[in-house]
Protein backbone atom coordinates (compact mmCIF):
# COMPACT_ATOMS: atom_id res chain seq x y z
CA UNK A 1 0.00 0.00 0.00
CA UNK A 2 2.81 2.35 0.96
CA UNK A 3 4.64 1.70 -2.25
CA UNK A 4 1.44 2.36 -4.23
CA UNK A 5 1.08 5.78 -2.62
CA UNK A 6 4.76 6.45 -3.20
CA UNK A 7 4.17 5.46 -6.81
CA UNK A 8 1.39 8.01 -7.13
CA UNK A 9 3.51 10.81 -5.72
CA UNK A 10 6.46 9.73 -7.79
CA UNK A 11 4.28 9.81 -10.88
CA UNK A 12 2.97 13.30 -10.12
CA UNK A 13 6.51 14.54 -9.57
CA UNK A 14 7.98 12.94 -12.68
CA UNK A 15 5.05 14.12 -14.78
CA UNK A 16 5.77 17.73 -13.81
CA UNK A 17 9.32 17.25 -15.10
CA UNK A 18 8.06 15.68 -18.33
CA UNK A 19 5.53 18.48 -18.70
CA UNK A 20 8.28 21.08 -18.38
CA UNK A 21 10.36 19.35 -21.06
CA UNK A 22 7.39 19.00 -23.43
CA UNK A 23 6.30 22.61 -22.80
CA UNK A 24 9.85 23.72 -23.59
CA UNK A 25 9.77 21.73 -26.84
CA UNK A 26 6.41 23.31 -27.71
CA UNK A 27 7.73 26.82 -27.04
CA UNK A 28 10.79 26.08 -29.19
CA UNK A 29 8.48 24.88 -31.98
CA UNK A 30 6.42 28.08 -31.72
CA UNK A 31 9.54 30.24 -31.89
CA UNK A 32 11.06 28.27 -34.78
CA UNK A 33 7.73 28.20 -36.63
CA UNK A 34 7.21 31.93 -36.21
CA UNK A 35 10.62 33.39 -36.86
CA UNK A 36 12.15 30.92 -39.33
CA UNK A 37 10.88 28.91 -42.27
CA UNK A 38 12.65 25.68 -41.30
CA UNK A 39 9.39 23.87 -40.60
CA UNK A 40 7.64 25.03 -43.78
CA UNK A 41 8.53 22.07 -46.05
CA UNK A 42 7.54 19.55 -43.37
CA UNK A 43 4.29 21.40 -42.70
CA UNK A 44 3.47 21.45 -46.40
CA UNK A 45 4.01 17.69 -46.58
CA UNK A 46 1.88 16.96 -43.54
CA UNK A 47 -0.84 19.45 -44.46
CA UNK A 48 -2.35 17.00 -46.96
CA UNK A 49 -3.53 14.95 -43.97
CA UNK A 50 -5.78 17.71 -42.77
CA UNK A 51 -7.79 17.84 -45.98
CA UNK A 52 -10.11 14.92 -45.07
CA UNK A 53 -10.99 16.64 -41.78
CA UNK A 54 -12.07 19.80 -43.53
CA UNK A 55 -13.96 17.70 -46.03
CA UNK A 56 -15.89 15.87 -43.29
CA UNK A 57 -16.50 19.03 -41.26
CA UNK A 58 -17.94 20.63 -44.36
CA UNK A 59 -20.33 17.78 -45.17
CA UNK A 60 -23.42 19.26 -43.46
CA UNK A 61 -23.05 22.51 -45.39
CA UNK A 62 -22.58 20.60 -48.64
CA UNK A 63 -25.57 18.44 -47.89
CA UNK A 64 -27.68 21.53 -47.21
CA UNK A 65 -26.62 23.00 -50.52
CA UNK A 66 -27.42 19.74 -52.30
CA UNK A 67 -30.87 19.71 -50.66
CA UNK A 68 -31.48 23.28 -51.70
CA UNK A 69 -30.53 22.40 -55.24
CA UNK A 70 -32.68 19.29 -55.46
CA UNK A 71 -35.75 20.06 -53.40
CA UNK A 72 -37.13 23.12 -55.17
CA UNK A 73 -40.66 23.61 -56.40
CA UNK A 74 -41.35 23.93 -60.07
CA UNK A 75 -42.70 27.45 -59.63
CA UNK A 76 -39.50 28.55 -57.89
CA UNK A 77 -37.38 27.03 -60.65
CA UNK A 78 -39.41 28.76 -63.31
CA UNK A 79 -39.19 32.09 -61.52
CA UNK A 80 -35.42 31.70 -61.13
CA UNK A 81 -35.09 30.70 -64.76
CA UNK A 82 -36.98 33.78 -65.80
CA UNK A 83 -34.81 35.99 -63.61
CA UNK A 84 -31.60 34.44 -64.94
CA UNK A 85 -32.76 34.89 -68.54
CA UNK A 86 -33.35 38.59 -67.93
CA UNK A 87 -30.02 38.91 -66.18
CA UNK A 88 -28.27 37.14 -69.05
CA UNK A 89 -29.80 39.51 -71.56
CA UNK A 90 -28.73 42.56 -69.57
CA UNK A 91 -25.22 41.16 -69.09
CA UNK A 92 -24.88 40.27 -72.76
CA UNK A 93 -25.77 43.81 -73.65
CA UNK A 94 -23.14 45.07 -71.23
CA UNK A 95 -20.57 42.59 -72.52
CA UNK A 96 -21.08 43.88 -76.06
CA UNK A 97 -20.34 47.37 -74.92
CA UNK A 98 -17.36 46.07 -72.95
CA UNK A 99 -15.93 44.32 -76.00
CA UNK A 100 -16.05 47.59 -77.89
CA UNK A 101 -14.52 49.45 -74.98
CA UNK A 102 -11.72 46.97 -74.43
CA UNK A 103 -10.85 47.03 -78.13
CA UNK A 104 -10.66 50.78 -77.91
CA UNK A 105 -8.62 50.52 -74.75
CA UNK A 106 -6.13 48.16 -76.39
CA UNK A 107 -5.71 50.63 -79.24
CA UNK A 108 -5.14 53.49 -76.83
CA UNK A 109 -2.69 51.42 -74.84
CA UNK A 110 -0.83 50.51 -77.99
CA UNK A 111 -0.60 54.20 -78.71
CA UNK A 112 0.87 54.67 -75.25
CA UNK A 113 3.27 51.75 -75.73
CA UNK A 114 1.86 49.99 -72.67
CA UNK A 115 2.09 46.20 -72.67
CA UNK A 116 -0.41 45.49 -69.90
CA UNK A 117 -3.13 43.05 -70.91
CA UNK A 118 -6.69 43.54 -69.82
CA UNK A 119 -8.21 40.10 -69.63
CA UNK A 120 -7.51 37.98 -66.58
CA UNK A 121 -7.92 34.22 -66.64
CA UNK A 122 -10.09 32.88 -63.83
CA UNK A 123 -10.60 29.49 -62.22
CA UNK A 124 -13.78 28.58 -60.37
CA UNK A 125 -13.16 27.23 -56.89
CA UNK A 126 -15.18 26.16 -53.91
CA UNK A 127 -14.76 26.90 -50.25
CA UNK A 128 -13.94 23.74 -48.30
CA UNK A 129 -13.20 25.09 -44.84
CA UNK A 130 -12.86 28.16 -42.71
CA UNK A 131 -10.49 28.92 -39.86
CA UNK A 132 -12.07 27.73 -36.60
CA UNK A 133 -10.33 30.59 -34.84
CA UNK A 134 -12.21 33.91 -35.01
CA UNK A 135 -8.96 35.84 -34.64
CA UNK A 136 -7.50 34.41 -37.86
CA UNK A 137 -9.64 35.04 -40.87
CA UNK A 138 -8.55 32.47 -43.39
CA UNK A 139 -10.47 30.05 -45.58
CA UNK A 140 -9.52 26.92 -47.49
CA UNK A 141 -10.38 26.49 -51.17
CA UNK A 142 -10.36 23.29 -53.21
CA UNK A 143 -7.62 24.24 -55.68
CA UNK A 144 -3.95 23.66 -55.07
CA UNK A 145 -0.57 23.11 -56.71
CA UNK A 146 -1.99 20.68 -59.24
CA UNK A 147 -4.36 23.37 -60.56
CA UNK A 148 -1.48 25.80 -60.92
CA UNK A 149 -2.38 27.96 -57.94
CA UNK A 150 0.44 30.10 -56.58
CA UNK A 151 0.97 32.20 -53.47
CA UNK A 152 -0.28 35.77 -53.87
CA UNK A 153 -3.14 35.05 -56.25
CA UNK A 154 -6.28 37.08 -55.72
CA UNK A 155 -9.58 35.41 -54.85
CA UNK A 156 -12.98 36.99 -55.42
CA UNK A 157 -16.63 36.11 -55.16
CA UNK A 158 -19.45 37.31 -57.37
CA UNK A 159 -19.42 40.78 -55.82
CA UNK A 160 -15.84 41.74 -55.06
CA UNK A 161 -12.38 40.91 -53.77
CA UNK A 162 -12.22 38.37 -50.94
CA UNK A 163 -8.52 37.85 -50.27
CA UNK A 164 -5.27 36.36 -51.45
CA UNK A 165 -3.70 32.91 -51.45
CA UNK A 166 -1.10 32.64 -48.70
CA UNK A 167 -0.35 28.91 -48.63
CA UNK A 168 -0.63 26.37 -51.42
CA UNK A 169 -0.79 22.62 -50.83
CA UNK A 170 -1.13 19.75 -53.28
CA UNK A 171 -4.91 19.79 -53.59
CA UNK A 172 -6.04 22.86 -51.66
CA UNK A 173 -4.89 26.32 -50.60
CA UNK A 174 -5.31 28.73 -47.75
CA UNK A 175 -6.65 32.22 -48.45
CA UNK A 176 -6.12 35.21 -46.17
CA UNK A 177 -9.28 37.33 -46.21
CA UNK A 178 -9.07 41.08 -46.73
CA UNK A 179 -10.79 41.62 -43.36
CA UNK A 180 -8.04 39.86 -41.38
CA UNK A 181 -6.11 42.20 -39.12
CA UNK A 182 -2.84 41.15 -40.79
CA UNK A 183 -4.08 42.13 -44.23
CA UNK A 184 -3.90 45.41 -46.11
CA UNK A 185 -4.48 46.17 -49.77
CA UNK A 186 -3.93 49.21 -51.97
CA UNK A 187 -7.19 50.72 -53.20
CA UNK A 188 -8.42 53.77 -55.03
CA UNK A 189 -11.70 55.65 -55.15
CA UNK A 190 -13.67 54.98 -58.29
CA UNK A 191 -15.00 58.55 -58.30
CA UNK A 192 -11.71 60.46 -58.32
CA UNK A 193 -8.86 57.95 -58.28
CA UNK A 194 -7.74 58.90 -54.78
CA UNK A 195 -5.34 56.21 -53.50
CA UNK A 196 -5.33 54.68 -50.05
CA UNK A 197 -4.65 51.47 -48.17
CA UNK A 198 -7.57 49.39 -46.85
CA UNK A 199 -6.65 47.26 -43.88
CA UNK A 200 -8.63 44.51 -42.19
CA UNK A 201 -10.21 45.08 -38.79
CA UNK A 202 -10.94 41.48 -37.81
CA UNK A 203 -14.64 42.16 -38.41
CA UNK A 204 -16.07 40.42 -41.50
CA UNK A 205 -18.14 43.47 -42.43
CA UNK A 206 -15.56 46.21 -42.06
CA UNK A 207 -12.29 47.52 -43.49
CA UNK A 208 -10.45 50.66 -42.41
CA UNK A 209 -8.69 53.16 -44.67
CA UNK A 210 -5.23 54.13 -43.51
CA UNK A 211 -3.86 57.69 -43.52
CA UNK A 212 -6.87 59.64 -44.77
CA UNK A 213 -6.55 63.32 -43.87
CA UNK A 214 -9.46 65.71 -43.51
CA UNK A 215 -8.54 67.57 -46.69
CA UNK A 216 -8.98 64.53 -48.89
CA UNK A 217 -12.04 64.36 -51.12
CA UNK A 218 -13.83 61.32 -49.76
CA UNK A 219 -17.55 60.83 -49.05
CA UNK A 220 -19.82 58.23 -47.53
CA UNK A 221 -21.00 55.93 -50.33
CA UNK A 222 -17.82 56.21 -52.40
CA UNK A 223 -16.88 53.00 -54.16
CA UNK A 224 -13.39 51.57 -53.79
CA UNK A 225 -11.59 49.37 -56.29
CA UNK A 226 -8.21 47.69 -56.09
CA UNK A 227 -5.54 49.99 -57.49
CA UNK A 228 -3.14 47.28 -58.63
CA UNK A 229 -0.22 49.00 -56.92
CA UNK A 230 2.11 46.64 -55.12
CA UNK A 231 1.55 44.03 -57.80
CA UNK A 232 -0.34 41.58 -55.61
CA UNK A 233 -3.88 42.32 -56.68
CA UNK A 234 -4.98 43.05 -60.23
CA UNK A 235 -6.42 46.53 -60.64
CA UNK A 236 -10.05 47.63 -60.86
CA UNK A 237 -11.78 44.86 -58.92
CA UNK A 238 -14.47 46.16 -56.54
CA UNK A 239 -13.38 46.16 -52.89
CA UNK A 240 -16.02 48.01 -50.91
CA UNK A 241 -18.05 51.09 -50.18
CA UNK A 242 -17.33 53.82 -47.64
CA UNK A 243 -19.88 53.57 -44.81
CA UNK A 244 -18.67 56.13 -42.31
CA UNK A 245 -16.13 58.89 -41.95
CA UNK A 246 -15.37 60.06 -38.44
CA UNK A 247 -12.86 62.07 -36.48
CA UNK A 248 -11.18 60.34 -33.59
CA UNK A 249 -10.01 62.68 -30.83
CA UNK A 250 -6.43 63.86 -31.08
CA UNK A 251 -5.82 61.76 -34.16
CA UNK A 252 -4.48 63.54 -37.22
CA UNK A 253 -6.09 61.06 -39.59
CA UNK A 254 -9.78 60.44 -40.16
CA UNK A 255 -11.32 57.10 -39.32
CA UNK A 256 -12.85 55.87 -42.57
CA UNK A 257 -14.77 52.58 -42.46
CA UNK A 258 -15.52 50.54 -45.54
CA UNK A 259 -18.05 47.78 -46.04
CA UNK A 260 -16.56 45.06 -48.29
CA UNK A 261 -18.51 44.32 -51.48
CA UNK A 262 -17.80 40.60 -51.24
CA UNK A 263 -19.90 38.43 -48.95
CA UNK A 264 -16.79 37.62 -46.96
CA UNK A 265 -18.29 35.06 -44.60
CA UNK A 266 -21.09 33.71 -46.77
CA UNK A 267 -19.83 33.05 -50.29
CA UNK A 268 -19.02 29.44 -51.11
CA UNK A 269 -18.26 29.62 -54.82
CA UNK A 270 -15.25 31.77 -55.57
CA UNK A 271 -12.99 32.76 -58.44
CA UNK A 272 -9.21 32.52 -58.50
CA UNK A 273 -7.57 35.10 -60.73
CA UNK A 274 -4.55 34.33 -62.84
CA UNK A 275 -3.40 37.81 -63.52
CA UNK A 276 -1.84 38.21 -66.93
CA UNK A 277 0.03 41.30 -65.87
CA UNK A 278 1.63 39.41 -63.02
CA UNK A 279 2.83 36.74 -65.39
CA UNK A 280 4.32 39.36 -67.70
CA UNK A 281 6.18 40.87 -64.80
CA UNK A 282 7.48 37.45 -63.76
CA UNK B 1 -4.30 -8.81 -22.71
CA UNK B 2 -3.13 -7.45 -26.02
CA UNK B 3 -6.60 -7.51 -27.55
CA UNK B 4 -8.43 -5.14 -25.13
CA UNK B 5 -5.42 -2.80 -25.14
CA UNK B 6 -5.61 -2.54 -28.87
CA UNK B 7 -9.34 -1.85 -28.64
CA UNK B 8 -8.74 0.99 -26.20
CA UNK B 9 -6.15 2.57 -28.49
CA UNK B 10 -8.46 2.20 -31.45
CA UNK B 11 -11.26 3.91 -29.54
CA UNK B 12 -8.92 6.70 -28.50
CA UNK B 13 -7.82 7.30 -32.09
CA UNK B 14 -11.43 7.36 -33.24
CA UNK B 15 -12.41 9.80 -30.47
CA UNK B 16 -9.44 12.04 -31.28
CA UNK B 17 -10.30 12.13 -34.99
CA UNK B 18 -13.89 13.00 -34.12
CA UNK B 19 -12.74 15.69 -31.68
CA UNK B 20 -10.43 17.28 -34.27
CA UNK B 21 -13.26 17.32 -36.81
CA UNK B 22 -15.58 18.98 -34.29
CA UNK B 23 -12.84 21.46 -33.48
CA UNK B 24 -12.68 22.69 -37.09
CA UNK B 25 -16.43 22.38 -37.76
CA UNK B 26 -17.44 25.73 -39.30
CA UNK B 27 -19.49 27.85 -36.89
CA UNK B 28 -20.57 31.46 -37.02
CA UNK B 29 -18.38 34.05 -35.35
CA UNK B 30 -20.62 34.34 -32.29
CA UNK B 31 -21.12 30.62 -31.70
CA UNK B 32 -17.49 29.72 -32.25
CA UNK B 33 -16.65 31.56 -29.02
CA UNK B 34 -18.70 28.86 -27.29
CA UNK B 35 -17.01 25.96 -29.06
CA UNK B 36 -15.99 23.37 -26.43
CA UNK B 37 -12.38 22.26 -26.60
CA UNK B 38 -13.09 18.78 -27.87
CA UNK B 39 -9.49 17.64 -28.16
CA UNK B 40 -8.71 18.79 -24.61
CA UNK B 41 -11.79 16.91 -23.35
CA UNK B 42 -10.77 13.74 -25.19
CA UNK B 43 -7.22 13.84 -23.87
CA UNK B 44 -8.29 14.58 -20.26
CA UNK B 45 -10.89 11.81 -20.37
CA UNK B 46 -8.42 9.22 -21.59
CA UNK B 47 -5.76 10.29 -19.11
CA UNK B 48 -8.24 9.75 -16.28
CA UNK B 49 -9.55 6.46 -17.63
CA UNK B 50 -6.29 4.85 -18.66
CA UNK B 51 -3.50 6.62 -16.80
CA UNK B 52 -1.21 3.64 -17.40
CA UNK B 53 -1.03 4.16 -21.16
CA UNK B 54 -2.11 7.78 -21.72
CA UNK B 55 -0.33 10.79 -20.33
CA UNK B 56 1.58 13.92 -21.22
CA UNK B 57 3.00 12.46 -24.42
CA UNK B 58 -0.55 11.84 -25.64
CA UNK B 59 -1.53 15.41 -24.86
CA UNK B 60 1.53 16.82 -26.62
CA UNK B 61 1.03 14.70 -29.75
CA UNK B 62 -2.72 15.41 -29.89
CA UNK B 63 -1.91 19.12 -29.60
CA UNK B 64 0.63 18.96 -32.42
CA UNK B 65 -1.88 17.10 -34.56
CA UNK B 66 -4.52 19.79 -33.92
CA UNK B 67 -1.96 22.49 -34.76
CA UNK B 68 -1.32 20.75 -38.03
CA UNK B 69 -4.98 20.39 -38.98
CA UNK B 70 -5.92 23.93 -37.94
CA UNK B 71 -2.83 25.14 -39.80
CA UNK B 72 -1.37 27.49 -37.23
CA UNK B 73 2.10 27.88 -35.78
CA UNK B 74 3.02 24.38 -34.59
CA UNK B 75 3.29 24.09 -30.83
CA UNK B 76 0.44 26.39 -29.87
CA UNK B 77 -2.13 23.74 -28.96
CA UNK B 78 0.65 21.33 -27.98
CA UNK B 79 1.73 23.74 -25.25
CA UNK B 80 -1.84 24.38 -24.06
CA UNK B 81 -2.75 20.69 -23.94
CA UNK B 82 0.50 19.67 -22.22
CA UNK B 83 0.05 22.19 -19.43
CA UNK B 84 -3.63 21.30 -18.93
CA UNK B 85 -2.86 17.56 -18.95
CA UNK B 86 -0.09 18.11 -16.38
CA UNK B 87 -2.54 19.81 -14.01
CA UNK B 88 -5.00 16.97 -14.57
CA UNK B 89 -2.37 14.34 -13.75
CA UNK B 90 -1.45 16.16 -10.54
CA UNK B 91 -5.08 16.27 -9.33
CA UNK B 92 -5.94 12.89 -10.85
CA UNK B 93 -6.34 11.06 -7.54
CA UNK B 94 -8.58 13.74 -6.08
CA UNK B 95 -10.76 13.89 -9.20
CA UNK B 96 -12.64 10.71 -8.13
CA UNK B 97 -13.85 12.27 -4.93
CA UNK B 98 -15.11 15.46 -6.53
CA UNK B 99 -18.82 15.97 -7.05
CA UNK B 100 -20.19 16.67 -10.50
CA UNK B 101 -20.29 20.42 -9.97
CA UNK B 102 -16.72 20.49 -8.65
CA UNK B 103 -15.57 18.52 -11.69
CA UNK B 104 -17.32 21.01 -13.96
CA UNK B 105 -15.55 23.86 -12.19
CA UNK B 106 -12.17 22.18 -12.48
CA UNK B 107 -12.59 21.39 -16.18
CA UNK B 108 -13.92 24.92 -16.78
CA UNK B 109 -10.74 26.23 -15.21
CA UNK B 110 -8.58 23.89 -17.30
CA UNK B 111 -10.49 24.84 -20.47
CA UNK B 112 -10.11 28.55 -19.77
CA UNK B 113 -6.43 28.07 -18.97
CA UNK B 114 -5.78 26.22 -22.20
CA UNK B 115 -7.70 28.89 -24.17
CA UNK B 116 -5.71 31.56 -22.34
CA UNK B 117 -2.42 29.91 -23.35
CA UNK B 118 -3.55 29.74 -27.00
CA UNK B 119 -4.67 33.39 -26.84
CA UNK B 120 -1.44 34.44 -25.12
CA UNK B 121 0.75 32.76 -27.72
CA UNK B 122 -1.35 34.42 -30.42
CA UNK B 123 -0.88 37.82 -28.88
CA UNK B 124 2.86 37.38 -28.47
CA UNK B 125 3.35 36.00 -31.96
CA UNK B 126 0.81 37.94 -34.00
CA UNK B 127 0.00 40.87 -31.78
CA UNK B 128 -3.64 40.26 -32.71
CA UNK B 129 -6.25 41.81 -30.49
CA UNK B 130 -8.23 38.93 -29.01
CA UNK B 131 -10.90 40.07 -26.56
CA UNK B 132 -10.15 38.58 -23.16
CA UNK B 133 -13.70 37.43 -22.43
CA UNK B 134 -13.50 34.86 -25.22
CA UNK B 135 -11.65 32.35 -23.10
CA UNK B 136 -14.33 32.03 -20.40
CA UNK B 137 -17.13 31.03 -22.77
CA UNK B 138 -15.17 28.17 -24.28
CA UNK B 139 -14.07 27.16 -20.76
CA UNK B 140 -17.67 27.01 -19.55
CA UNK B 141 -18.89 25.00 -22.53
CA UNK B 142 -15.94 22.61 -22.08
CA UNK B 143 -16.93 22.10 -18.43
CA UNK B 144 -20.57 21.45 -19.35
CA UNK B 145 -19.64 18.92 -22.03
CA UNK B 146 -17.33 17.23 -19.51
CA UNK B 147 -20.20 16.47 -17.18
CA UNK B 148 -22.28 15.18 -20.10
CA UNK B 149 -19.47 12.75 -20.92
CA UNK B 150 -19.08 11.79 -17.27
CA UNK B 151 -22.78 11.09 -16.62
CA UNK B 152 -22.89 7.69 -18.31
CA UNK B 153 -19.35 6.72 -17.28
CA UNK B 154 -18.97 8.34 -13.86
CA UNK B 155 -20.17 5.34 -11.88
CA UNK B 156 -17.57 3.19 -13.55
CA UNK B 157 -14.87 5.68 -12.60
CA UNK B 158 -15.89 5.71 -8.94
CA UNK B 159 -15.81 1.92 -8.75
CA UNK B 160 -12.39 1.39 -10.28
Amino acid sequence: MGSAIKDIFHKAKSSTGTALVLAFVAICLIIIGTYTSWLAPLQAQLAEFSRPFHWVANLPARFGEWGEKNVVSRAELEAENERLRTELLVNEGRAQRLAGLSAENVKLRNLLNATELLQDRVLVTELIGASPDPSRQTILIDRGLRDGVSVGQAVLDADGLMGQVVEVFESYSRVLLITDTRHALPVQLLRNGLRSIAEGTGDYGRLRLRHVTSTMDIQVGDELVSSGLGGRYPSNYPVGRVTSIGKVDEDYYLQVLVQPEANINRSRHLLLIFSETERLVN
Amino acid sequence: MAQPDFNIHLRFVFALLLAVTLEIYPLTEATSLWRPQWVLLTVLFWILRHPESYGLGTAFCAGLFLDLVVGVTPGRYALALTVSACVMIIVQQRMRYLSGLQQVLLVTLLGSMSAAIVCGVDRLVLGSAVPSRDIYWTGISTGVVWILIQLPTGRHLAKS
